[in-house]
């Protein structure tokens, strides 16, 4: 978060767009329903443009100041479903809890989905978004057969797996242009009642084991680590649909946090408590309960906009993949790290990614595993935290993910993609985000 | 839902709200007619609506101005295309306008009364009277909070607003011994594009969901006004009631 960035804060008390790790957008915001309104819109406008949704991305790769957000959530229509073929095709700013509210109760699932239902399809490509399941299932990118994209010179073009410019959109950002549509592959779900198993582990060596076991490693499946209350402790849950049963996507409403908080409400005393909480029962070791779908996929929802809680400072997210052979000592060194330097962490998951490649050039996603963990926005020392964290983790020749991403530099972000090169030519020059002007070096 | 319906005719079917409502209306399986001015907006709403679950939607580009002097032939298309019977028939076609050119400008006024109140007028009497050979019936209108008492920033849309109210009393006199009903749903605050200049930041907004699915609670309720939300009830009974010498040094 930089300098640019506490201005427009300091300036712009009620910012109309906020990243998910509360940082606001500072330039011209348009939310065009229809088609038409974008083609306009491009010949009209002379500045740079980002198409973006919901703003679940934690860092500033959603934001692009001195020019214009595209927000496209009303552009939200599905519009063909293939029972037959088992796909469907959206617009990119339909939400993931808008389609499984139609396929589920149809008998269809999008194979990877992230912890949150409230993302475009849009994002889910550009971000080209993991799930719990990714061991097995891929990415998101996988799973797409065709994607519908405007560049800014009003052509639009027809993209499938084979195209280089393909490749390029997929993780790429939102940089190579405006995601209108796109065709998705869906698998079939028999039904919407999970059973899922919830181990809890006392330390670290429990938990590398568990992810060795099939049940787990091969799974939908997530370890939450204690960092707070009892570090090296932890909670292990995975999951799966049972045989059958009936098939309903409830997407769960819960309490919606309504406005920014001033200050956090997030500190030792809160997350010690929060943390408490997961730990009821563990005297069990392990449990098996039953759940739906919604629910245990989309943990993220119970608390509707829970990144207000952070208030106005905000939060940031370091999230790293780490190859698979070093990955176990890479953690306990971050781990370490966290610990010796005494700042609050306030969430810690780790999840496994499999052997399927991604069609994407800016993939995230590696054989191996990835941590991620939540911290208050306090203090610079938070960010030098974050640099010596980044030198653990190019050391391992792992990577960070720009989803969650405020503050990585050029360095760290050209060593975690080696395909940069690749992907560069493919970039519209007139999509621009404050992200990319960072990790590109142009300052913001 | 309470009423039993199968068919739909949405006038001005590419505004938010209406595209919300539609969107219900398609979930519970119902036949559509949308009427308004982009054909290619409304081809892309159609195709929305049909994967929802709707069986079939119809598509009729009209201006609902200029063609509300042939509302009657209109609605005897839609009724054919509707296998006989409109069960529903939503007018949420509006204009906002801005109130001052409206002072100035007698065509902004004049195209403020007549999206707003005379069009709707025209079809709402032609859909009553074709209700009124089926012998059955649910027509609800989209009003606004702004017709409850007029205020300098948007009299004259709120004068148009208020005038539904007033015909949607009128033709439930008229109905009174069927089973037709016209109700008014009068949203305050909805994020739309025809308010996209005003700053949302205020807890006050509502989505367009929300008034929609307001909109389909109300077909089968017994209320004549329904305020979307709820709470803007309490709200206008207050602003309604606030002597004039309170009101009017107000800055609202």
């Amino acid at each position: 978060m930089t300098a640019g960035n506490d201005a427009c804060r300091r300036a712009n008390g009620k910012a109309q767009f906020r990243s998910w790790g509360n940082i606001p957008h500072c330039g011209a915001i348009a939310r065009p329903a229809f088609r038409d309104e974008l083609l306009r819109m491009f010949k009209a406008r002379g500045e740079t443009f980002l198409a973006v949704g919901h703003g679940r991305s934690y860092g500033d790769s959603c934001l692009n100041a001195g020019g214009t957000l595209v927000v496209c959530t009303r552009m939200n229509r599905l519009l063909a479903f293939d029972r037959g073929q088992a796909s469907i095709r959206v617009e990119a700013g339909a939400a993931i809890s808008e389609i499984l509210k139609v396929t589920i109760p149809a008998g269809f699932v999008l194979p990877v989905v992230p912890g949150t239902s409230q993302i475009t399809v849009g994002g889910a490509i550009a971000n080209d978004i993991h799930g719990k399941d990714s061991a097995a299932r891929g990415n998101f990118g996988n799973w797409v057969n065709r994607i519908e994209m405007l560049r800014s010179d009003g052509e639009i073009l027809n993209l499938s797996p084979g195209d280089p410019l393909f490749h390029a959109t997929i993780g790429g950002l939102g940089l190579t242009g405006m995601i209108l549509s796109a065709d998705l592959k869906l698998i079939p779900l028999p039904t919407s009642e999970f059973t899922a198993t919830r181990h809890w582990f006392r330390d670290m060596n429990d938990m590398w084991a568990l992810w060795d076991e099939p049940a787990f490693g091969d799974g939908a499946t997530t370890a939450w680590l204690d960092l707070a209350l009892r570090p090296g402790s932890g909670v292990m849950t995975t999951g799966k649909p049972f045989a059958s049963g009936p098939s309903h996507f409830l997407s769960y409403k819960g309490f919606d946090v309504p406005t920014l908080l001033e200050f956090s409400a997030i500190n030792r005393f809160s997350v010690a408590m929060l943390n408490a909480t997961q730990h009821l029962g563990n005297r069990r070791r392990e449990e098996m309960f039953r759940t739906s779908y919604s629910r245990f996929h989309f943990p993220l929802d119970r608390l509707g906009h829970w990144n207000r809680l952070y208030g106005r400072r905000g939060f940031y997210q370091y999230q790293c993949a780490l190859p698979r052979a070093i990955a176990r000592e890479a953690i306990d060194q971050l781990l370490s790290a966290v610990r010796k330097s005494g700042i609050l962490c306030t969430l810690a998951v780790i999840k496994r990614f499999g052997d399927i490649a991604s069609p994407g050039l800016l993939s995230f996603a590696l054989p191996g595993f990835s941590l991620a963990m939540d911290f208050p926005n306090k203090s610079p020392a938070t960010l030098q935290l974050l640099d010596r964290l980044d030198s653990i983790v190019m050391e391992g020749n792992g990577k960070l993910y720009p989803a969650k991403d405020a503050r990585m530099g050029p360095a760290v972000f050209e060593k975690s993609y080696p395909e940069l090169r690749r992907f560069l030519p493919h970039v519209d020059a007139r999509f621009r985000s404050d992200f990319w002007s960072r990790v590109m070096g142009h300052g913001v | 839902m309470g009423y039993e319906a199968r068919t739909a005719v949405i006038l001005g079917a590419q505004s938010a709200i209406a595209e919300a409502f539609a969107k219900r209306l398609a979930e519970r399986r119902m036949k559509i007619v949308l009427v308004g001015r982009n054909a290619a907006r409304l081809d892309t709403i159609r195709e929305g609506l049909l994967v929802q679950g709707a069986p079939d939607i119809f598509v009729d580009v009209r201006d609902l101005i200029d063609d509300a002097k042939n509302a009657g032939e209109r609605i005897a298309a839609w009724t054919k295309l509707l296998d006989g019977s409109i069960d529903v028939l939503a007018i949420c076609h509006g204009y906002l306008g801005n109130q001052e050119s409206a002072e100035h400008s007698v065509a902004e006024a004049s195209r403020i009364l007549q999206t707003n109140f005379t069009s709707a007028m025209l079809w709402a009497g032609a859909a009553a009277e074709q209700m009124e050979r089926q012998g059955r019936g649910r027509l609800i209108i989209i009003g606004s909070v702004a017709g409850d008492r007029g205020r300098r920033g948007n009299y004259i849309y709120g004068a148009a607003k208020a005038g539904l109210a007033c015909l949607v009393q009128g033709l439930n006199h008229r109905f009174a011994a069927s089973d037709i009903r016209a109700v008014l749903i009068k949203p305050g605050l909805v994020d739309t594009p025809m308010t996209d200049g005003y700053d949302k930041s205020s807890p006050l907004w509502t989505t367009p969901e929300t008034v929609a699915a307001g909109m389909v609670k109300a077909l089968s309720g017994h209320r004549e006004i329904v305020y979307s939300p709820s709470f803007w009830f309490l709200i206008m009974l207050v602003i309604k009631n606030l002597p004039r010498w309170i009101f009017n040094r107000l800055n609202i």
